[in-house]
């Protein structure tokens, strides 16, 4: 008989019965799931990007596969703020804590999403989507700019007393810097990161494989991308983070868990297979006994230096 | 809907039988999503493939498939005893016809016809097409059903030499089931208007899961985005907005 492990957890001061959440815009708004698995037995999750307005999205190929990878050109295609908290919400275990995730073109109507959420009551905590990379419509990035992304993050903490989060954009040249600015304009944590941008040809027909061109790589293939983002960030930041990339099991989660991040989301694995979220808890668990580990989040940043060479 | 660790039984370049243990049962039409490597020891090929059902029963699922990719080429290489995780039944599948009906299939998608002819009521007229006599997958299966059957082929190999849907002549009050290429569904749609048939089409998609959640397969209609995975793949072919195309 071995030691019960504590999964338990914290994330910008919300309490999680274990580590692992999922990701933004790979579970739909969780009902979607709730034929498969009981929602309540996750960290919580992260629903699908709200704009003002629904929104819809691309016209197809909206998605590709790529080597241990997928590109997605979806275009944040989703039903609006108001329709979220009307009919999505209460949909949900309340047991399950909901993150919402806001995005949007203008500043304005991103601290206007984060005003619409702030006095509702099952929603935990706010994630800012600032890194979809393939909307034409706000031109680059938000968060690829460090003094928009200051703007963004300042309009939005002016607008929630919620938890705030920045999910980041890995398309930057110093993940350090946007953390750091995210953590001086008063976010509580980072999510990072999100897909990174990338394009596939379809040699054959001499096109683009999305009609939209470029797209957002996810899955396994951005893992040790992710990894070393997660790991600068926690080196330049005080705030917690949540480690997103490719994760596909107990020990890649446990990866994020020593670099630094607090929790972890599982995104493109759903897609193959609705249980994966909880799957990698069973993962977490079954390396806490292997190894001893009697608190998972005694994990987090515990990576051990190499000796001098 | 369950996912299930399945056991290959039998593999071939166009057929793919699986026992599934626990699998509840399908309605013609349905599909599920085929995970050719469960145990995730590759992640390579990462996304399942969503497969119609050819026919089943509570021990095994039978796919028929042409090769026309990585996945269909893993899947016809498997082992047999080789795990695949099953999720579904998926969509909403075909309304068994509750009169007369003419099925039209093409190519790799009369694998979704095949227990919609089986299982109707009144026997339906059943048109098949491929490029070749060796792409109209399960012939002997559809001739030993006893149905009036046409086949057109486009090299003259079997039947008519030409399209399918040169032989589809609706009937007053006969609704039309078509599955294959979208210019064959779109035809088959045209013929059924001009005769005032209802046709039903089922839509081939490329998908990521399979329940409504990456949203890769939605199809633009007059009505706004539709999703394969949770909204078909059977949809009226009125509500496609068909008739606005040249």
């Amino acid at each position: 008989m071995s030691a019960p492990v504590d999964l338990s957890t914290e994330l910008c001061g919300v309490a999680l019965r274990n580590p692992v959440l999922l990701a933004s815009g790979t579970c739909g708004y969780g009902a979607e799931l709730s034929p498969f698995i009981d929602l309540a037995e996750l960290g919580g999750i992260v629903a699908k990007s709200l704009t003002l307005e629904p929104r819809a999205g691309n016209v197809q190929p909206r998605i590709t596969e790529t080597p241990a990878g997928m590109l997605n050109a979806i275009s944040l295609e989703n039903v609006g703020v108001e329709a979220f908290i009307r009919e999505k919400l209460p949909a949900l275990p309340a047991a399950l804590p909901v993150v919402a995730s806001v995005f949007e073109t203008e500043l304005e109507r991103y601290a206007e999403v984060c005003k619409r959420l702030d006095g509702v009551a099952r929603v935990v905590a706010l994630e800012l989507n600032a890194s979809c990379p393939h909307v034409k419509s706000g031109g680059i990035e938000f968060g690829q700019d460090p003094e928009v992304l200051a703007a963004l993050v300042r309009a939005c903490r002016r607008a929630t007393t919620r938890p705030l989060l920045v999910k980041l954009s890995p398309n930057v040249t110093s993940i350090a810097e946007m953390a750091r600015v995210c953590e001086g304009e008063g976010a509580d944590g980072i999510s990072l990161i999100n897909a990174v941008q990338g394009l596939m040809v379809d040699v054959h027909r001499r096109r683009t494989s999305l009609r939209n061109g470029l797209g957002g790589l996810s899955g396994p293939a951005i893992l040790p991308i992710a990894l070393r983002m997660v790991y600068q960030a926690s080196r330049a930041v005080k705030i917690p983070l949540c480690g997103i990339g490719g994760i596909a099991s107990g020990e890649d989660a446990v990866a994020f868990l020593l670099c630094g991040a607090s929790a972890v989301q599982v995104g493109t694995l759903t897609y193959t297979n609705p249980r994966a979220g909880l799957d990698v808890r069973d993962g977490i668990l079954a390396y806490c006994r292997q190894h001893g580990v009697a608190r998972a989040r005694d994990l987090v940043g515990a990576l051990e230096a190499w000796p001098p060479q | 809907m369950i996912r299930a660790l399945a056991r290959v039984r039998e593999a071939s370049a166009t057929r793919l039988v699986l026992e599934v243990p626990g699998w509840p049962g399908h309605r013609p039409g349905q599909f599920a999503m085929l995970t050719l490597d469960p145990e995730r020891s590759h992640r390579d090929p990462l996304l399942p493939r969503p497969m119609a059902v050819y026919r089943g029963d509570a021990r095994a699922l039978e796919f028929r498939f042409k090769i026309v990719g990585r996945g269909t080429r893993i899947m016809a290489a498997l082992p047999v005893g080789a795990s695949v995780a099953v999720l579904g039944p998926l969509g909403n599948g075909f309304a068994p016809p509750e009169g007369p009906a003419t099925l039209v299939g093409g190519g790799s998608g009369i694998a979704s016809l095949f227990e919609l002819a089986r299982d109707a009521r009144e026997r339906p007229r059943v048109l098949l097409g491929g490029r070749t006599r060796a792409e109209i997958l399960g012939l002997e299966d559809f001739e030993a059903l006893g149905v009036e059957l046409g086949i057109a082929t486009d090299d003259g190999s079997l039947g008519h030499r030409g399209l399918v849907t040169d032989l589809l002549a609706p009937r007053a009050g006969e609704t039309i089931y078509a599955c294959g290429p979208d210019g064959m569904m779109q035809r088959a749609h045209a013929i059924a208007r001009a005769a005032g048939a209802r046709c039903l089409v089922s839509l081939e998609s490329n998908m990521a899961c399979g329940f409504g959640v990456c949203l890769g397969c939605a199809v633009k209609t007059p009505a706004g985005f539709r999703y394969v995975c949770t909204h078909g793949p059977v949809f009226d072919s009125a509500t496609l907005g068909w008739e606005a195309r040249p």
